[in-house]
């Protein structure tokens, strides 16, 4: 698991996807800090986060894990993989993980935003779990991106369909129809609002768990019948 | 051990293996020859685990194969699909740790690779900037790494120029016993020199398993080949003198005085004592006598031709 985990981190910033993907996401933070401290002439980094994760982690998420699967296939070299490893679902998770990893550069480097802003006012503790959450949150986008990636040789379909299965829900959320409990962002709404809900955490780590099992049966299907 | 019992493998319609049978007893190392899209490729995945059988069994060392004994395995894939942002060491380090060797003997089994397939020199450069005979030579180290009993290597020799190919065969040669090694490969002098047995597919099903000796000697193809001065142009005649001459055949002008013909026998006699005794007699100088044999590649051409006959 680690092993695939480093191995694609490493593939990330050998390709410019990965500095590409930091950029964007960073440029993207820097926009939205602006436009709010534009409004309210003040900053609260958890809205800051609710609208990264609403806005650009589904798009980053799609472009990090596009090449998860797809470019394995494409390349060959999946192969190498399900001879040589034991188990299917290490090679999934190590394949999230990368993405998470990826991810993770680009909140280190947003801390620093947070850090900046300390000498103008204390910063809310409560940022520590936005924070962790939205990592959660990127495992959870990562595990569809990894999902739909294993059904498709073509990093550009898997990039397509991940960024519309990630935001559409987003867009159609309002009320209790399906869309509200795949619209993972309403989810993470309200851990931003303070609220340290349990049921976010939840449903981020099942959604994960089933998308694992969802690409798991995806690859033994492929081993059956190809 | 490997071991196929009547493995059918079905892509849709189209019968990719048909009830294909066979044994590969411990540390021998068996060629498997067969013609593009005969099956070959589809038999080494299902014995790696990579894809299943519609029907049949596989079993390594006794054991039925599953994702538990497969990493027993050592597998060379056709080609060489290597990882482009690694170096050579990384990715043999890599293929190691997800075979699961420990990170305590993992870098003493990579170095001990590198050492066995020559990867000194390019161990640290990425694998995309190095040669095709060295990619090769990566892949094959990234399926011996963790000492697999069995080594299956699907054309590993594919590309790769005369020196490099001696160097692999030599390879595979010193690996002989410690391994069980399946190899496929189209250089069917190759496989002659490395296997001590061949297993020939065709459409999907075994059309024969034998010693590469013993698949050369059921063709009976008597031929002599004869390079002689014959001035008075009497080659023909000799056939007056010994009956069991079925054709003879000019071959080349090997210069102005001397041609090459071949001679087609019928039975198995050998006729090359009584030409000696019979061409003088027609002024007929032999410079040149020799029996011809069947090769490998008659014997894969001629089953090939039968199982189309069929």
């Amino acid at each position: 698991m680690w092993a695939i985990a480093k191995k694609d981190f490493r593939a990330l910033f050998y390709s410019p996807i990965g500095y590409v993907v930091v950029a964007v996401f960073l440029a993207a933070m820097g926009i939205i800090m602006y436009l709010l401290s534009i409004e309210s002439r003040s900053i609260d980094f958890n809205i800051v986060y609710q609208y990264s994760a609403k806005y650009s982690l589904p798009i980053i998420s799609a472009l990090l894990t596009m090449k998860s699967f797809s470019e394995e296939k494409s390349a060959d070299t999946e192969k190498l993989l399900y001879t040589a490893s034991r188990k299917t679902t290490s090679i999934i998770i190590g394949k999230i993980l990368a993405v998470v990893m990826a991810v993770g550069v680009a909140i280190i480097i947003s801390v620093i935003y947070c850090l900046l802003f300390a000498k103008y006012g204390a910063i809310d503790l409560r940022l520590i779990i936005t924070i962790l959450c939205f990592m959660l949150l990127t495992m959870a986008y990562a595990s569809v991106g990894v999902m739909i990636s294993s059904l498709s040789e073509s990093q550009i379909i898997s990039a397509i369909l991940t960024t519309f299965f990630l935001i559409l829900p987003s867009f159609f959320s309002y009320g209790s129809g399906v869309f509200s409990y795949l619209a993972l962002s309403n989810f993470y709404s309200r851990i931003c609002d303070g609220r340290l809900s349990i049921n976010a955490i939840i449903v981020f780590v099942s959604f994960t768990i089933t998308c694992i099992l969802l690409t798991s049966i995806e690859m033994k299907r492929n081993r059956k019948f190809n | 051990m490997i071991e196929l019992k009547n493995v059918t493998k079905m892509y849709g319609n189209f019968k990719a293996l048909d009830n294909v049978n066979f044994k590969i007893e411990k540390g021998e190392v068996v060629g498997f020859l067969g013609q593009n899209g005969a099956g070959k490729t589809t038999t080494m995945k299902i014995i790696t685990g990579l894809i299943e059988p519609t029907e049949g069994e596989v079993y390594v060392n006794n054991e039925r194969i599953s994702k538990k004994n497969s990493t027993k395995i050592g597998y060379m894939p056709e080609n060489t699909p290597l990882y482009n942002s690694l170096t050579v060491r990384e990715f043999i380090n890599f293929m190691g740790e997800i075979k699961g060797i420990k990170r305590a003997e993992r870098k003493k089994a990579v170095d001990e690779v590198i050492k066995i397939l020559n990867l000194q020199s390019v161990e640290k450069k990425l694998i995309k900037n190095i040669s095709r005979g060295y990619k090769q030579r990566v892949s094959f180290a990234g399926a011996l790494i963790g000492k697999p009993d069995i080594l299956i290597l699907d054309e590993p020799m594919v590309g790769l120029d005369p020196k490099q190919i001696i160097e692999i065969r030599n390879l595979i040669k010193s690996l002989k016993g410690a391994h069980t090694i399946l190899l496929s490969s189209h250089i069917l002098s190759e496989i002659n020199q490395i296997c001590e047995k061949v297993i020939i597919i065709e459409k999907g099903k075994i059309i024969a398993t034998d010693t590469p000796a013993n698949l050369e000697n059921q063709i009976s193809n008597n031929i002599v080949n004869i390079t002689v001065e014959d001035p008075k142009n009497n080659i023909q005649r000799i056939k007056e003198k010994i009956d069991e001459i079925d054709e003879i055949k000019f071959i080349k002008n090997i210069s102005k005085y001397e041609k090459e013909y071949e001679i087609k026998v019928i039975g198995d006699s050998d006729i090359r004592k009584s030409l000696m005794t019979i061409s003088p007699e027609f002024d007929i100088t032999i410079v040149e006598l020799r029996k011809s044999k069947s090769t490998l590649e008659d014997v894969f051409v001629n089953l090939i031709k039968e199982e189309e006959e069929i």
